[in-house]
């Protein structure tokens, strides 16, 4: 398997040290900003479970969505799909938020609420995690034209945005994370395809990689959730009622929230009333 | 009234032995199928042997991790998961692992701490 790390230290674990690092922080980061904004350490305590159980199920998502992308590792064994497989973040990154959600449902979270307050963390442990890839020398870009033996910083780039919306997160932004998070990145990652120089494998199409046609999803899912939730804006028989589905300052069983069912039946409801007769 | 653990020490050992344990358990497995070739059995018994020592080296990874993420809910729960993963990765030390001998430390180091940690009454 072809590597190239920013220098070599092949004794260590160092991609997965970085991951556990990673993961640390994230942790930190999460009851940190729970304990800022007041939340019980009951339900801090419980969240960490929560979403720690998920990340491991994340982990495992994106080995094995991982090991589909690559012919030649479809039916290999556990120790082969761990060996050359890894670990892709856009399919962990999906499992994890699907099993949020459903775990979350189960125990009766409020799942907006805690995803919004799991991204800076998400942001945080990403960009460590590609700290990892860079020191590992996975993920690295393709050889420049105009400069031989210089490759296109793919991964320096996705530091660099994970700290950024990361900053952003903890300062400026507070609500609809998961939508900014969703957008920026899918993006990011689409182009950023374009110049990565390692074996993307294939999936569903030949002329885009996997990563690429996840963004893709990612992204109109993203736009569908913007487009509608901009569709209550034109009603005018009722006040412009605002849909957060990642609310600010509402904690878990406690407030009631505008929910995505109480939102598919208004929108179904406009548009019955605006069909001509 | 219950009580939760106030140190960080159990995540963090944890995790970072879980995370150090994972490559430890792919070892074994190799190490195991490369001394089951030196012993001149037969190729079925490496293969079943390294694929034993591959899945106890998980169940380490998973426990460390769990074990880690519950060290301020709950200690003692935290501290009994952790001397299992210190006690599963220990079986991979007979494979000669040097991964699995840091991650043996590191659980056990977490495992004190879980036990010994001030613990306070939940906050509500």
């Amino acid at each position: 398997m072809e590597l190239h790390p920013w220098f070599h230290l092949e004794s260590i674990p160092i991609y997965n040290l970085l991951i556990g690092i990673a993961f640390v922080f994230g942790i930190l980061v999460f009851q940190r900003n729970a304990q800022k904004k007041a939340i019980s350490e009951k339900e801090t305590d419980n969240w960490v479970i929560l979403t720690g159980i998920s990340a491991i199920i994340g982990f495992m998502g994106g080995n094995l969505w991982s090991s589909l992308f690559y012919p030649e590792l479809v039916g290999a064994n556990l120790f082969q799909r761990l060996m050359y497989a890894g670990f892709s973040y856009l399919p962990g990154f999906i499992t994890f938020i699907v099993i949020v959600f459903i775990i979350s449902k189960i125990g009766k979270f409020n799942t907006n609420y805690l995803l919004n307050e799991t991204l800076p963390s998400i942001a945080l442990t990403h960009s460590i995690g590609r700290v990892g890839c860079a020191l590992a020398g996975c993920c690295f870009g393709k050889e420049l034209e105009s400069f031989p033996y210089i490759r296109f910083p793919t991964r320096e780039i996705e530091i660099l945005y994970g700290i950024g919306i990361f900053f952003l997160f903890q300062t400026r932004i507070f609500e609809n994370r998961f939508l900014v998070y969703l957008t920026s990145y899918s993006l990011l990652r689409f182009f950023l395809e374009f110049a990565r120089g390692d074996n993307r494998g294939h999936f569903l199409t030949d002329f885009l990689s996997p990563s690429q046609e996840i963004s893709l999803i990612l992204l109109m899912i993203s736009f569908l959730y913007y487009t509608y939730s901009h569709l209550e804006t034109g009603k005018q028989d009722k006040p412009y009622k605002k849909f957060h589905l990642f609310p600010k300052n509402i904690c878990s069983n406690k407030a009631k929230l505008y929910t995505w069912t109480q939102f598919l039946k208004d929108t179904i409801h406009t548009y019955r009333k605006a069909e001509p007769k | 009234m219950a009580k939760r653990g106030t140190s960080n020490v159990p995540l963090i050992m944890g995790i970072i032995g879980a995370v150090i344990q994972l490559p430890g358990a792919v070892c074994a497995g190799a190490c195991a199928a490369g001394l089951s070739s030196l012993a001149e059995t037969s190729s079925k018994e490496g293969t079943q042997a390294a694929d034993a020592f591959m899945y106890i080296g998980l169940l380490a990874v998973l426990l460390g991790f769990v074990g880690g993420i519950m060290g301020k809910k709950s200690p003692v729960l935290s501290g009994l998961l952790l001397l299992g993963a210190t006690g599963m990765a220990g079986i991979n030390l007979v494979t000669f692992n040097f991964f699995s001998m840091i991650a043996v430390i590191l659980f056990l180091i977490g495992a004190i701490f879980a036990f010994v940690q001030d613990k306070k009454e939940i906050t509500e």
